[in-house]
């Protein structure tokens, strides 16, 4: 118990004499995991919509393909990445392998699924009325698409918050396709797990309480943007 | 009239199950069309066909004067013509905003916008809750903001989906003037309601969705009733009026010459579902060769100004005597009460006749009957009396008494007598005529009133 005090205290002077070693490797985390969700979210809420909005053949199918991979485990999605971007892979001449874009690849597929998933069930719940109501008032078919995005926006912000935490907290993908370079490809997790393993706590105290904080802005956000969307009488 | 859409052939079914098969539809320019019908029978699927919200398995669409595939028409409806939900959806932001939808996605400039929307807003009395977001409404309020979201598209066609349902009294009549003004806007709409009265406040013209068979429904056309076109056609459409039957009562001499006819309008109650005939149609059930409706149309003909049919079925075939034929406005056959408020609705007199259609011996003095009783005891109803029984649906009725009638029947009252109690009702005395009561019930009851019908010389006194 002591030691983990200890720790802490050395942890929170790492924290506000900004260390840079510590910052960077704060950096390439949020870089890399908002790299990630961006190039994700606009196709996989499209794919939700259309889970939602349309009627096609083996439809129910994808939607509960989609909840399975909500537990996809992040070491798996790795070893898959790794296998396809390695040197004797079928992806390997794009030489990907332990870079930051490796470890993009690696997490836009760990929040495809709970993006979708997330945004299916927002807008699902979506009044039917609204989309009617946009396309009797003259509305193409994609600006009803967007005017019912932005009715359940609440709920898609949701889905992206729950995808931005899955990636920027995940350490099985990113430690195995990024390979834990400092300065390039050593990101928050991936660090913990180092220094962990060397004994070092402080700085790994640090590190997640950095990740804590995020968490706390992050959903601090949502709350406040949903502040004018409570339930109404 | 110029012609904006008419739809033929079209059919729709939901979930493998056809809905509604329509042969015509036509909806003229600068009405306001009334679309009546039972709940289920399609009243909102066939306005989100119009609206190019539903697509329907067939039709063939003439839409201002172009013949159009549906691919091609719905995008042109989804353009010019406007749906309203019975409940409106809001937008999740201001009420302004809300009213500049539809004009935001038509790529105005954004001067044109606002100076349209405040437009709108004035319109419509809802400038102080411009700036208020309009999930925040009343009910009324929403509708009045889904109206002018939708009034300032100036839409060829708006499409409004029980917009009087659950409003309080104040919200309605505003409802009523902004439809109203939207028509003086050159802006046609089709309303759908329960409300029997509600054609009196707005439409022009009246349609009726109804089942007519076991899967297959038709839309009619059931208050058309104009006085001109009307007495043309009682002239060209009528039968010959022979000697031979109906008249041969000996009461030909004096028709009435004190009783107003023009005043009258007789409603032949034909909208029966006959059970104990085993679900016959009454009316088109031959005597001496002709339909029973015939013979009283006959006999009621002289009598009285105009002539209407209260018939459920065959239709087409009622309609083939060229009196209009008018569908009860309610309801699965729920009796001759509201085959009585039909007429009295589609009527244009002071007072409606009403007479069921299977009763062929009606003397020729009925309506003067029953016209004297009641300025005789300044009553409101007079009905037949045999001398042992009242007959209440030979009747006389003031038609202002629609709104009471109405008022009985969506209360789930059926039974006339009980109405008719709630009135000054006078009793006419037919004890002279007892034949007149004489109809048709069983198939036995067919030869007799042939053979009573065919031998007049044994008709009284009746047995």
């Amino acid at each position: 118990m002591e030691q983990l005090a200890d720790a802490s205290r050395a942890a929170l002077v790492l924290l506000f004499t900004g260390d840079p070693e510590l910052w960077s490797i704060v950096g390439i985390s949020f870089s890399v995991s908002l790299r990630a969700i961006l190039t994700a979210a606009p196709l996989a809420l499209l794919l939700a919509f259309f889970l939602a909005h349309t009627r096609f053949p083996g439809r129910r199918l994808l939607v509960s393909t989609f909840n399975t991979l909500l537990s996809l485990p992040a070491v798996v999605v790795g070893l898959t990445v790794y296998m396809l971007l390695s040197r004797s892979g079928p992806l390997g001449d794009w030489r990907l392998l332990f870079t930051q874009s490796a470890m993009v690849i690696g997490q836009i597929i760990l929040c495809f699924p709970i993006l979708v998933a997330f945004g299916h069930a927002a807008l699902q719940a979506a009044d039917q009325r609204a989309w009617e109501t946009a396309v009797t008032l003259g509305a193409r078919p994609w600006q009803a698409m967007l005017t019912l995005m932005y009715e359940v926006r609440f709920g898609l912000i949701a889905a992206v918050i729950a995808g931005f935490g899955r990636v920027i907290a995940e350490v099985g993908s990113s430690m195995m396709v990024g390979g834990n370079i400092l300065n390039h490809t050593r990101n928050i997790p991936t660090a913990i797990a180092l220094e962990t393993s060397k004994g070092e706590f402080a700085q790994g105290i640090a590190l997640g309480l950095i990740l804590l904080l995020a968490a706390l802005l992050l959903n601090g956000l949502l709350t406040f943007l949903q502040g004018k969307g409570e339930i109404r009488p | 009239m110029k012609q904006l859409l008419r739809l033929c052939n079209l059919r729709k079914s939901v979930a493998g199950r056809l809905l509604f098969d329509i042969d015509e539809f036509t909806v003229p320019e600068n009405t306001c069309i009334i679309l009546s019908g039972q709940n289920g029978v399609g009243k909102t699927t066939l306005l989100k066909i119009l609206a190019g919200l539903e697509s329907p398995d067939r039709v063939d669409i003439t839409y201002r004067g172009e013949n159009l595939s549906w691919h091609a028409a719905r995008r042109r409806f989804q353009q010019d013509i406007v749906y309203l939900h019975q409940h409106p959806y809001m937008f999740d932001c201001s009420v302004a905003e809300n009213i500049a939808y539809g004009l935001r996605h038509a790529r105005l400039p954004r001067e044109q916008i606002q100076a349209r929307v405040q437009q709108a807003l004035e319109w419509a009395g809802l400038t102080h809750l411009a700036g208020r977001n309009a999930r925040h409404l009343s009910g009324g309020e929403k509708q009045r903001v889904a109206l002018s979201r939708a009034q300032v598209l100036v839409p060829r066609l708006l499409l409004l989906d029980e917009p009087l349902a659950n409003m309080d009294q104040a919200a309605r009549e505003h409802a009523v003037f902004l439809i109203r003004r939207l028509k003086s806007e050159g802006i046609s709409s089709i309303v759908t309601s329960h409300e029997p009265n509600i054609a009196t406040l707005l439409g022009d013209d009246h349609r009726h969705l109804c089942k007519t068979g076991p899967c297959r429904h038709t839309l009619v056309i059931p208050f058309l009733y104009q006085r001109n076109i009307d007495q043309e056609q009682r002239m060209t459409g009528l039968p010959d009026r022979p000697a031979a039957t109906g008249n041969d009562l000996g009461h030909t001499a004096d028709t009435a010459n004190a009783t107003p006819g023009e005043e009258i309008t007789a409603v032949i109650l034909a909208g029966g579902q006959a059970r104990r005939m085993g679900g016959q149609d009454k009316g088109l059930i031959e005597l001496a060769g002709r339909p029973m409706v015939e013979h009283i149309i006959t006999a009621l003909a002289p009598q009285v100004g105009h002539l209407l049919i209260n018939a459920n079925r065959n239709l087409e075939r009622y309609r083939e005597y060229g009196l209009p034929v008018i569908p009860d406005m309610m309801g699965d056959f729920f009796g001759p009460l509201v085959g009585m408020a039909s007429g009295m609705q589609a009527a244009n007199t002071r007072y409606v006749l009403t007479a069921p259609c299977d009763s062929p011996f009606v003397p020729a003095r009925l309506a003067a009957t029953l016209y004297d009783a009641l300025q005789q005891n300044r009553a409101e109803i007079s009905a037949a009396h045999d001398g042992q029984r009242i007959q209440p649906v030979f009747a006389l009725l003031r038609c202002d008494l629609l709104p009471s009638l109405l008022a009985y029947l969506e209360n789930g009252g059926r039974k006339i007598d009980t109405w008719y109690a709630r009135h000054r009702l006078a009793l006419a005395d037919f004890s002279q005529w007892p034949d007149t009561f004489l109809n048709l019930n069983t198939p036995q009851d067919r030869q007799a009133l042939e053979r009573r019908l065919q031998h007049p010389a044994s008709a009284t006194p009746a047995s």
